[in-house]
């Protein structure tokens, strides 16, 4: 038996008195509050919690410092009164903004930072500045009755984007438009319809021949019923049999798989009050929106054959919904400040924790080590990317939205040539003539601007400050652009870090690990 | 059973979702027993009523500084009896249940829940017994926080084992060996085994595990027995109202035993026969769930 192993029981409860870290806290929903409170009564008192939010009704389910009578109010300007009211002598400050607000001058000031975000753009954000200022981050997402916790320590361990995050389902354009087989694709068509009828009007949206035939309609809601489910369809699809003359506007029933009827007169009602009223963007808790996407999908549906859902299950598809309850909040948020106690107190080495619904080998909160940082991270390690693409098509444009901005999740990068000219340059605080030669160069070719096979250019994202160098080869045959093998680290990178990664790889040959896989969460979470 | 209001179902939204209008129905008309307002319960009781649920409170004790380790109780009520500032604080947190403090636990009860020392857990749990309630023990040492459930059916077709049963199995099934045993899980169950029977730990029942290994860490837990670490009690709270809900809701409970440990951040289930009778050897009773 491993006497070692019981000589590092520690005491987590009963150490030395918990020096007055300052924490940070990414969100006040559900996993939000529960870690305020749970953080208060391990003794941390400096707590600063940042949330744009504002509290809705379905979110005091779970999240419990909120009341009836705060909906509508910032949620972390409600959470630190409540906590106040609680511990009058706490040091919390609450602020309502977008984290991706704040950068390096703001996380310097915390010994941890904890996540409690519903979204992968705030949770990268988060990350970059988190390793560029060497503070532990501590994540944590639900689903149901599922959770996950995951640590990472810059450059000791992997960082939240080491491991790469599938990206959010998507259909081909012709299934949407022609060929749908199931409900999602016929409530995916009906947001695209909401967005170009009475959101956001994007030109590019794949419907706007819609919208630009439906601009002469004087009675707008009867003739793009008849255009939508009678006129504008393939062959094969089946015609909805019924007179819209004579039906008049009503809501859906939420529970209900209606009528053909009843989905008109939803249609008409949706249509009738959408058109008078302010363009707005698609949002699920937006009623009207939805009364239209739920009738619009269902009529779609009977035109395909395709089966019929309710207004609360169309909801939670439209709306992304993964749900959230109280108890698996209050478990993830508990093993985040057990993580963190770990990393304070430095007496043991903190795990990610899994937690799921059945249990395997009897375990039903599952614990493994965290892995090695990914040498090939485009987040933690410092290196560079080879790319191949087309120098005659590919243009400067296209390497900095294509690459710089969806590849590598960059908000404003400046591009530097090793001779220290900088090619393109965004953002506030330019002046005039710069800003007219980086639009220019914007819309150049590689070759057009002179660029050599094998050029190395140096990528700055001033806001997190991440930088990354391109090594562009050029390739005729690229119609794209191609990433080429790994990141190249650079020698430094890899000495400093040699020691720990070998170590750590040791550790987690673990196999608890292979089984947590399964459960992990992936998408946005709601919590 | 009457339909949800809108506000019901406003509220109670993302959770409808996961379980369904009838199962939160039913949990509107269920009420819960809360003994003893420590950490751990007051945890429980939150939960019970961001579900939906309704409880009584039963706790006379007067409140000092110590109960203070309690988010739900501050340092106005020392002098209220812990059930009376408890039930003011938990209705606070949803409008649509019923929280109040009770005297004699006379209400009609789905689930009763109970925190804290083992001295009058036997008593609890023959009341329950005899009116057919399910119910929780939920108790807490450093780190570390062990739940025992007794779920007896209401109908009382199918027999679960009773709180003394599972207490009485303890020593066969730290007798009985596994391969990779979580350690702090065995030294839990022995030191509560010895609380239970009033017995010195020098006196404790023999295990398969190295008392040197075995023995310090029972000592720890036997001596900072019902020091509660609220992260842990958070956990422990979050599972034992899932099953709750499952309870009331005629689904499956998950366990018998559930354990935590802050240390290696594991969480063990377990659960014994439900046979309580007419079996003739005591390791052969012992099962580990594969619950599914
Ligand atoms: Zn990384």
């Amino acid at each position: 038996m491993n006497k070692k192993f019981v000589n590092k029981m520690i005491n987590l409860a009963y150490n030395s008195k918990m020096e007055h870290a300052k924490i940070l806290v990414v969100g006040a929903g559900g996993i939000g509050c529960e870690l305020l409170k749970t953080l208060v009564m391990v003794g941390i008192d400096n707590i600063t919690v940042i949330d744009i939010d504002t509290i809705d009704k379905s979110n005091l389910n779970r999240q419990f410092l909120f009341r009836p009578e705060h909906v509508g109010r910032p949620k972390a300007e409600v959470a630190v009164s409540t906590l106040k009211e609680l511990r009058p002598s706490l040091n919390v400050t609450g602020i309502q903004a977008n984290i991706t607000n704040y950068g390096n001058d703001f996380f310097q000031n915390f010994a941890i930072v904890l996540n409690a975000l519903d979204n992968l753009e705030a949770r990268r954000y988060v990350n970059r500045l988190c390793v560029s200022t060497k503070i532990p981050m501590i994540d944590a997402g639900t689903q149901g009755k599922l959770g996950q916790v995951t640590v990472h320590v810059p450059h000791i361990t992997a960082c939240y984007e080491c491991e790469p995050k599938p990206t959010p389902k998507t259909y081909p354009v012709c299934t949407i438009r022609s060929t749908p087989s199931k409900p999602i694709h016929c409530i995916v068509w009906a947001k695209y319809l909401y967005e170009a009828l009475f959101g956001l009007r994007d030109p590019d949206n794949i419907l706007s021949d819609l919208q630009k035939k439906a601009e002469g309609f004087s009675d707008l809601g009867k003739e793009l019923f008849n255009l939508l489910f009678k006129e504008e369809l393939p062959e094969e699809a089946k015609k909805i049999e019924i007179s819209i003359e004579n039906i008049v506007g009503s809501q859906i029933n939420e529970d209900k798989i209606g009528s053909l009827q009843e989905y008109a007169a939803g249609f008409i009602y949706a249509v009738e009050n959408l058109k008078s009223r302010e363009p707005k963007p698609f949002d699920k808790d937006d009623q009207l929106a939805i009364q239209f996407v739920g009738a619009a999908s269902n009529l779609r549906a009977a035109n395909f054959k395709i089966e019929q859902l309710n207004l609360f299950k169309t909801k939670e598809i439209a709306g992304n919904i993964i749900p959230a309850v109280a108890t698996t909040n209050a478990m993830a948020a508990g093993l985040q400040v057990i993580e963190a106690l770990k990393i304070l107190r430095n007496k043991n080495e903190p795990k990610n924790v899994w937690i799921s619904e059945h249990a395997s080998d009897s375990k039903i909160i599952v614990s493994g080590n965290m892995p090695p940082p990914m040498p090939k991270c485009y987040t933690c390690s410092v290196g560079s990317v080879k790319v191949k693409l087309n120098f005659n098509t590919f243009t400067l444009g296209d390497l900095v939205s294509k690459i710089l901005k969806n590849e590598l999740s960059m908000q404003n990068p400046t591009l530097n040539l090793e001779n220290g000219s900088i090619l393109y340059e965004s953002g506030e605080g330019l002046d005039e003539e710069d800003e007219e030669r980086y639009a220019k160069n914007y819309k150049m070719t590689l070759n057009e601007l002179k660029l050599a096979d094998g050029v190395r250019v140096s990528c700055d994202n001033f806001s997190t400050d991440f930088t990354i160098k391109l090594i562009i080869s050029h390739d005729e045959n690229q119609e794209l652009y191609e990433i080429v093998g790994e990141i190249v680290e650079n020698e430094e990178n890899h000495k400093e870090n040699g020691e720990n990664q070998n170590e750590l790889k040791r550790k987690s040959d673990n196999s608890d690990e292979r089984e947590c896989k399964k459960l992990k969460i992936v998408e946005d979470i709601e919590n | 059973m009457a339909e949800l209001s809108i506000e019901e179902r406003q509220i109670y939204d993302r959770q409808i979702r996961i379980w369904g209008m009838e199962a939160q129905s039913k949990l509107r008309s269920a009420k819960i027993l809360v003994i003893n307002f420590n950490g751990t319960t007051s945890e429980i009781a939150k939960n019970c009523v961001l579900s939906g649920m309704s409880l009584d409170i039963l706790d006379d004790k007067i409140i000092e500084q110590p109960d203070l380790n309690n988010f739900y109780l501050r340092n106005e009520d020392v002098g209220l009896s812990r059930g009376e500032a408890g039930a003011k604080r938990i209705q606070e947190i949803n409008c649509l249940v019923k929280v109040s403090q009770t005297k004699n636990a006379d209400g009609n009860y789905q689930v009763v829940v109970f925190s804290g020392d083992t001295a009058n857990c036997a008593d609890i749990n023959r009341s329950c017994r005899e009116k057919h309630i399910p119910s929780y023990y939920v108790f807490n040492s450093r780190e570390a926080v062990l739940v025992i459930a007794d779920l007896i059916h209401p109908s009382g077709e199918i027999s679960y084992l009773s709180l003394p049963e599972i207490i009485e199995k303890i020593p066969s099934f730290l007798q009985t060996k596994k391969k990779k045993p979580n350690l702090r899980f065995y030294a839990f169950l022995l030191a509560l085994y010895c609380k239970f029977q009033s017995l010195p730990l020098e006196n404790a029942p023999p295990t398969f595990i190295d008392d040197q290994v075995l023995k310090p860490l029972s000592e720890q837990i036997f001596f900072s027995f019902t020091q509660e670490f609220y992260p842990s009690l958070s956990i422990a709270a979050g599972m034992v109202t899932q099953d709750i809900v499952k309870l009331i809701t005629n689904e499956k409970a998950a366990y018998q035993l559930f354990f935590f440990d802050a240390n290696d951040s594991v969480g063990m289930i377990e659960s014994f026969s439900t046979q309580s009778k007419a079996k003739t050897s005591l390791l052969a009773d012992i099962e580990i769930s594969e619950i599914d």
